[in-house]
């Protein structure tokens, strides 16, 4: 901690720096910023200033994990008490996330010879991101659950019905497993992603090479899917493998779907997994209209809104369900 | 791949030496101290070297976030084993057993650790709502600036405002006594 820095006495100096720091770390950066920063730098206690503000960043980043859980904790416990009982929701959620940060440290230090196992999920809507221990981390997508449990001679997951990316440290000594309903993934360390929804299994993968394995080819041996390749099962079937543009299945990531030459069902029902309201279509017709392009996961009327700009429909808003009829002939 | 030459360098190479003198000048404000910029400019060279080729859409800006973050990786070690040197002459070291000087974590960290973020997660709460918001998305979900303000509804320059006020509210809370 940077314990001779004094932030009342220098209070411009700080702004600054603050602003340095997030415009630096953004998007937005450009090398003439880098440029005009290097010169600010020669500003008395400058450096300093610019020194805590990015301690402070990289402290956020180590924390990631137990800083959103004790933030979730914090929601829920004040949705759940309302704004009555403030103090103790506080200390709900102050509880919580120590235990998370506790749990996050002790698993550093030593790797206990029985694995916990420890469950997480997001609610419809909601995505959130689980730092593991091994370094490895895992963002589950809209209504999703996994089991967790880092053990001494594998790492293991179970995955629920839903959508997770898992970006894994490599361990030549403790493989990678995700078990999702019968089918298992098996890796050393690499970045996919998987949906199981409607009955239909997607593995896409981005960095390195996984295994599959799914019931049927108990005896076989198992489906090798590398990066760029996306492999698709139905129940029932044996998997298809083809070739992608990954980015296309990690996109939710940064709240973005985006499609190539999709029919309007398929969006509709992956769309449905992330509102509450759910959107129908009316007709065959229309469910067969095919859309390329991006769809911001905004509010669901903008989502809709999208839709209706670049497809030949119409939205009538219900309190419980959005119809999408065919657009009348002008 | 023992020469450069041999091959068809990345782009991230090729900028690499374009603006070495640049990058030395900017490690060295950055850090204070030229010596320092040398090893730091070794150090950036082995990451891009061994980096998978990518597509990178703002080089050279993207270069420079690198230098940042090598700084910061290597400011918060030097500070960690500062402060570690510090308690190991304060409790007046027995025995011969050398400083651990490895990047893991000692249980002294974990404590000290586990205490600098209760204090960020008592800073984080009294963030204003709508200043949470975007400093979850952004910071802690890693969507960019852009979609935060289309998640939101709010303009970009906005979510670069709540920011700014997230980090000195939280640089301040954490800095006071």
């Amino acid at each position: 901690m940077s314990g001779n820095f004094n932030p009342t006495r220098h209070r411009d100096i700080n702004a600054q720096a603050a602003a340095w720091c997030v415009r630096l770390h953004s998007e937005a950066a450009s090398e003439a910023d880098f440029i005009a920063f290097e010169q600010w730098l020669n500003a008395p206690g400058a450096r300093d200033a610019y020194d805590a503000a990015e301690l402070t960043w990289t402290d956020v980043d180590a924390g990631r994990a137990p800083i959103i859980a004790a933030m979730n904790a914090q929601d829920s416990a004040s949705a759940e008490r309302g704004k009555a009982r403030v103090s103790t929701s506080r200390r709900v959620w102050l509880f919580g996330g120590l235990a998370a940060a506790c749990a996050v440290m002790l698993a550093v230090v030593i790797i206990p010879k029985q694995p916990v196992w420890n469950g997480y999920a997001t609610k419809i809507g909601e995505t959130r991101t689980i730092a593991l221990a091994d370094g490895s981390s895992i963002r589950l997508n809209t209504n999703s659950s996994v089991r967790v449990a880092l053990g001494a001679r594998d790492r293991r997951v179970e995955m629920g019905e839903g959508e997770v990316s898992f970006d894994i440290a490599h361990d030549a000594k403790r493989p990678f497993i995700v078990d999702i309903s019968g089918r298992r993934v098996e890796v050393l360390g690499t970045e996919f992603n998987i949906r199981d929804h409607a009955d239909t299994l997607t593995l896409t993968v981005r960095r390195g090479a996984v295994s599959f394995k799914w019931p049927s080819a108990e005896e076989s041996a198992p489906v090798q899917v590398a990066a760029g390749d996306q492999l698709v099962q139905r129940v029932g079937y044996a998997p298809i493998l083809r070739t992608i543009d990954p980015a296309a299945a990690f996109s939710w990531q940064t709240g973005i779907l985006i499609y190539t030459d999709a029919p309007l069902d398929e969006i509709i029902s992956d769309l449905n997994r992330y509102f509450v309201r759910p959107i129908s279509v009316q007709g065959p017709a229309i469910a067969q209209l095919r859309f390329s392009g991006a769809l911001a996961l905004g509010g669901e009327e903008q989502v809709v809104g999208t839709l209706e700009k670049y497809l030949p429909v119409q939205a009538e808003f219900g309190n419980k369900a959005i119809v999408l009829h065919a657009k009348p002939a002008p | 791949m023992q020469d450069d030459s041999d091959h068809e360098a990345s782009p991230l190479v090729r900028l690499y030496f374009e603006r070495k003198a640049q990058l030395t000048r900017f490690f060295a404000a950055r850090s204070g101290s030229s010596t320092e910029a040398e090893d730091l400019m070794q150090e950036l060279y082995l990451k891009i070297r061994t980096a998978p080729p990518t597509e990178i859409l703002n080089g050279p800006a993207y270069l420079y976030q690198l230098c940042l973050r090598l700084y910061q990786d290597r400011y918060r070690t030097k500070k960690r084993r500062e402060k570690r040197d510090d308690d190991y002459v304060q409790a007046e070291r027995v025995g011969s057993a050398s400083p651990d000087i490895s990047d893991a974590p000692s249980p002294e960290d974990a404590v000290e650790w586990r205490l600098r973020l209760e204090q960020v997660m008592a800073a984080v709460e009294t963030l204003p709502p709508q200043c949470r918001r975007v400093f979850r998305l952004h910071k802690l979900e890693g969507m960019d600036h852009q979609t935060v303000a289309r998640t939101l509804g709010i303009s970009r320059s906005s979510v670069e405002k709540h920011m700014i006020s997230a980090l000195r509210h939280l640089t301040r809370k954490l800095n006071s006594p």
